[in-house]
């Protein structure tokens, strides 16, 4: 070393100062801050969508104010299907996929079940309003009946007689309409007098598909004892046979838990597809290796065995009154 | 023009405000940047790195508190797992970045700044040290983000201004 002056720490910290301005400077002329914005705003792989997406959401404006920001706020279900005007036979349209802008469909004709998590105003009781409308849409009342299962009473109106069977508020009316729902199944089976044939084009029995829609199921479960769902336990493998479809949503606090319950449990197993809402990422997964997140309210993640997973956000049907 | 339905405001809608993101990007990217090229960061990584920071934040927007905290934390370990997970210097220039569109003769204009000259013999502990101090950390604060004590923060300032003060001398001499 030698012996050479060091400057004062004033001096040192001016220049350190100074050289530190001229980076921050030099950098704000040299980085394409607005480019840097429009693609943190819009996702990266959406950036290729951005003029559809004008032509979709009717804009002239700049395009950092399209954002999928702004697409989860409200997703109104006559918009949707607009959009979905060639649904096709069996698809039920619940809301728009975030990778291209298109229709999310249920098929319940490939998959005949589904499961919902999401915490408190996620969206699952607006999903099953949007189900429910879309079975009242898709079907003939002689081809569809409904059962809700609804404790909170979130889905009055939703859909009317003579689609709609029973409505179960509480455990005990509850458990008399899955009683009755289960006996129609049972005689539905095929008996031991069913032909390959019959099997195969389902023809040994006529009537209509039924919809079990549940809403908040962690209080149907809860009730002391005995689930009132649990009669269809049997049925639920063989719902392509008999016509059974059961629709489910739960609280995704406190879901991990509980995954193994005999109805969830058995969904699972099944692989039925669902979608995974905001809830708390502690959960850890729900729904194949899906584990919940934070998420504005409709915004979820789509889990089928078909098409992998997928950001959606669901349409949304007001409650009624 | 008909007024487009996905457009209409949602009254209980706890989606990020765009506009307070916008904002916050524009005003603090190009110290987020510094900060990281205070660190070590050639100008295109330090760039990436900020870009995927802020993407993160834009997404986790509206549980975010202290933005400025958050990215510095969020970037600066995003950048040391980097480092780590590189072998040699990275002196390749990946794919551009949003931000950092135009191609720029990084090195040239990373010779422009004496201090990037100074830093880059440092250790990178020392680095990071520095990139704290300057965007106004107590040791205390710096030694909780770095996981490591008070005390190695200060002798490792001291050794990082020590070598600054050196260079300036040096500097100043050859003038």
């Amino acid at each position: 070393m030698n012996d050479r002056t060091l400057p004062s720490d004033e001096t040192l910290d001016a220049w350190v100062a100074g050289q530190h301005r001229a980076l921050v400077h030099d950098l704000a002329t040299i980085l394409d801050l607005e480019a840097g914005i429009r693609e943190a705003t819009i996702p990266a792989r959406h950036a290729g969508l951005a003029a559809d997406l004008r032509k979709v959401l009717d804009i002239d404006g700049g395009l950092s104010e399209i954002t999928f920001g702004h697409l989860p706020a409200e997703l109104p279900y006559d918009t949707l299907l607009g959009a979905a005007r060639d649904a096709g036979a069996g698809r039920i349209p619940i809301g728009l996929t975030e990778t291209d802008l298109q229709p999310a469909y249920l098929d319940f004709a490939t998959e005949p079940h589904f499961l919902v998590f999401g915490d408190a105003g996620s969206g699952k009781s607006g999903f099953l309003r949007t189900v429910a409308h879309g079975i009242v849409r898709m079907y003939e009342p002689a081809q569809a009946l409904v059962i809700l299962v609804d404790y909170r009473r979130s889905l009055l109106g939703c859909v009317e007689p003579p689609y709609l069977i029973g409505y179960g508020t509480s455990a005990q009316v509850t458990a008399g309409l899955i009683e009755q729902a289960a006996a129609v199944m049972r005689e539905r089976l095929p008996g031991p007098d069913v032909t390959a044939e019959q099997l195969r084009n389902r023809s040994w029995w006529r009537g209509p598909e039924l919809f079990v829609l549940v809403d908040d199921y962690d209080l149907v479960a809860a009730s002391a004892g005995t689930n009132p769902l649990a009669p269809l336990l049997d049925y639920l493998p063989q719902s392509r046979d008999v016509g059974l479809h059961v629709v489910v949503t739960r609280r995704a606090g406190g879901a991990s838990r509980v995954l193994s319950d005999p109805i969830l449990g058995r969904l699972r197993e099944l692989g039925s597809p669902g979608i995974v809402l905001s809830g708390p990422r502690e959960e850890g997964p729900l729904l194949g290796d899906i584990k919940p997140d934070r998420l504005p309210p409709g915004r979820g993640r789509l889990v089928t065995r078909r098409t992998g997973t997928k950001p959606v956000q669901l349409a949304w049907i007001p409650p009624a009154g | 023009m008909t007024e487009s339905p996905f457009l209409r405001p949602s009254p209980v809608s706890p989606v990020p405000k765009v506009e307070d993101f916008t904002e916050f990007y524009r005003r603090f990217v190009p110290s987020l940047v510094a900060f990281l090229m205070w660190q070590g960061a050639r100008l295109p990584e330090a760039a990436d790195v900020a870009q995927e920071t802020m993407i993160q934040a834009y997404r986790h927007w509206s549980t975010i508190d202290h933005p400025q905290a958050w990215v510095r934390r969020v970037a600066s370990r995003m950048l040391t797992r980097r480092m780590a997970a590189t072998e040699e210097p990275v002196d390749q220039i990946g794919e551009r970045t949003a931000l950092l569109p135009a191609p720029t003769d990084v090195t040239a204009w990373e010779q422009r700044h004496d201090v990037l000259r100074a830093l880059s013999h440092l250790p990178s502990r020392q680095r990071q040290v520095m990139a704290w101090t300057l965007d106004g950390y107590r040791p205390s604060d710096i030694a909780e983000e770095l996981r490591i004590t008070s005390e190695a923060v200060r002798s490792n300032l001291k050794k990082a201004r020590r070598a600054l003060a050196a260079y300036l001398a040096e500097s100043r001499e050859t003038r």
